[in-house]
């Protein structure tokens, strides 16, 4: 029987979840593709000139939005990628709940490379338990039995799914890219502790060992069936980290303690203040002469028009209520908001490393930022990450 | 804590898009149900060239193959259960949903 993943957390897959899977990848890329394509062409053809022969332009996202709610396009776009994203977890769910017993028995295992420190008495936030954030029946969060994994192994199986293989082959494409070109941007700089904020399963933490073998690599997240998955998965491909169970927003750490701050996919998915509190906790917790360096979604004042109505769609309608607001702020103002100074911000479009190699990867970090249809979705076509931080001096 | 199942449906309301009620429902059991159909064709084309491997040429033998009577009406019979079976889910045939319950033994 074919295994999911190629480390000691994958699950058995039958033939039956193999071709379920293929098809709801398959469903996925056509909704957004295709379809998204067909509803663009209406924006593009049909639904914005009708507008400005009116003389009332859509100018604004919000504003294209409402005009394309009444649009079949638009219906048919949402309502079958609203679908396509349950269908990620439930084709996936089966073969997690047959096996979960002995993952979370493996799970369980003693480290010999890195570490697990879980913190039971932490809080967890509203914004992570209030909501199943991407339509994930029970997010990252939720335990099912002792000392639970499920979550965690949820979320690696549907990656594969959900990306259609545009992460990179162990779904580490965004920590490969944005280690890789701090590697090769900044040469003179080598960190030997690094941070990863909100790591859930570890997938974009393990390249920063990779890229900078010689430094101490910690993660933390507030979610412990993650981090458990995390570890376990980690400890299996023989890549040491130290996994703790903390909140972003208030860390544990002493002050100045780390060379790199790095978060992917992170600060979109919480409330603005919760936002500013971790930028304050990063500016802390890094050494003078550190970096915060993370992928996000890139802001709505540097996309063009249509892009940001596209992009905005998840906060409508994916369970990730505080992403519009996240694009609309000045990521520079945040920044400088928490301490860093204005002139030592730093910001990216980069080409992904694991599909495009170290040679080509290593020309792309000297040409100009582009902001277009490739930049940070995931597409064939050649997605563009968006990266931004700044120094700490 | 013994092991409970994982959830298969989200917590909150699902979002309508579609003016009509129950057309984004409808539209997503078909879209479930095309999954399984997927995975089924695929099974059975799997089968095939497994059966190949062992010197049956079972796609050329189905082309070639002549249903008798009683056959046909068995196959009629079964695809018959099967619209039935998928009107009752979405209410549209009562009768249907009642053979149904009547071959399960009734409601449980």
């Amino acid at each position: 029987m074919n295994r999911s993943h190629d480390h000691d957390m994958a699950v058995s897959l039958t033939q039956h979840d193999r071709s379920r899977r293929a098809f709801v990848a398959t469903l996925r890329s056509h909704v957004l593709q295709r379809m998204a394509g067909d509803l663009r062409q209406h924006f593009e053809g049909t639904v914005g000139p009708e507008h400005e022969k009116l003389g009332a332009p859509l100018e604004s996202p919000e504003a294209i939005h409402e005009a394309l709610k009444p649009e079949l396009p638009f219906k048919a776009y949402s309502s079958v990628r609203t679908s396509a994203q349950e269908m990620v977890f439930d084709v996936v769910s089966d073969a997690v709940d047959r096996e979960l017993e002995t993952l979370n028995e493996r799970a369980a295992q003693p480290a010999k490379k890195g570490s697990l420190t879980l913190n039971p008495a932490l809080p967890l936030p509203k914004s992570v338990t209030g909501i199943d954030v991407h339509l994930s029946p029970g997010a990252y969060h939720e335990e099912r039995a002792d000392n639970d994994v499920s979550a965690g192994a949820v979320y690696d199986n549907s990656i594969d799914v959900f990306a259609f293989g545009q992460f990179g082959k162990r779904h580490n494409d965004i920590g490969a890219t944005l280690s890789n070109y701090l590697r090769l941007k900044f040469p003179e700089f080598v960190p030997t502790s690094i941070l990863d904020c909100g790591c859930t399963i570890g997938h974009n933490t393990l390249p920063w060992a990779e890229t900078y073998p010689d430094a101490e690599v910690t993660a933390i997240d507030v979610a412990a069936p993650v981090l458990r998955y995390a570890h376990a998965r980690a400890e299996s491909m023989g890549v040491p980290v130290d996994f703790r169970q903390m909140n972003a927003t208030a860390m544990d750490f002493e002050d100045e303690q780390f060379d790199v701050v790095f978060s992917s996919m992170f600060m979109h998915e919480l409330p603005l203040k919760h936002i500013q509190q971790y930028l304050k906790e990063a500016f802390r917790v890094l050494k003078p002469g550190g970096v915060l360096w993370q992928m996000e979604l890139p802001p709505m004042n540097a996309m063009p028009l249509y892009e940001n109505f596209y992009m905005n769609w998840d906060t409508y309608y994916n369970n990730e209520p505080y992403y519009g607001t996240f694009r609309k702020q000045d990521y520079r103002r945040l920044l400088t908001d928490a301490g860093f100074a204005a002139d030592d911000f730093i910001e990216a479009t980069m080409p992904r490393y694991t599909f495009i190699g170290e040679a080509a990867f290593a020309e792309s970090i000297h040409s100009d930022n582009t902001f277009d249809t490739l930049t940070g979705r995931m597409d064939p076509k050649g997605t563009r990450w968006y990266g931004f931080g700044a120094w700490k001096r | 804590m013994s092991t409970r199942r994982i959830p298969r449906k989200r917590r909150g309301q699902r979002h309508q898009f579609f003016d009509a009620d129950g057309v984004d429902e409808v539209l997503s059991c078909v879209l479930r149900l095309t999954s399984e159909v997927s995975a089924l064709s695929e099974r059975l084309y799997l089968t095939e060239r497994v059966l190949e491997a062992q010197g049956l040429n079972v796609a050329n033998e189905v082309e070639r193959y002549a249903l008798s009577e009683a056959e046909e009406s068995a196959l009629s019979a079964e695809r018959q259960r099967l619209i039935e079976t998928v009107l009752a889910q979405l209410g549209a045939s009562a009768q249907g949903a009642e053979s149904i319950e009547d071959d399960a033994g009734g409601p449980s």
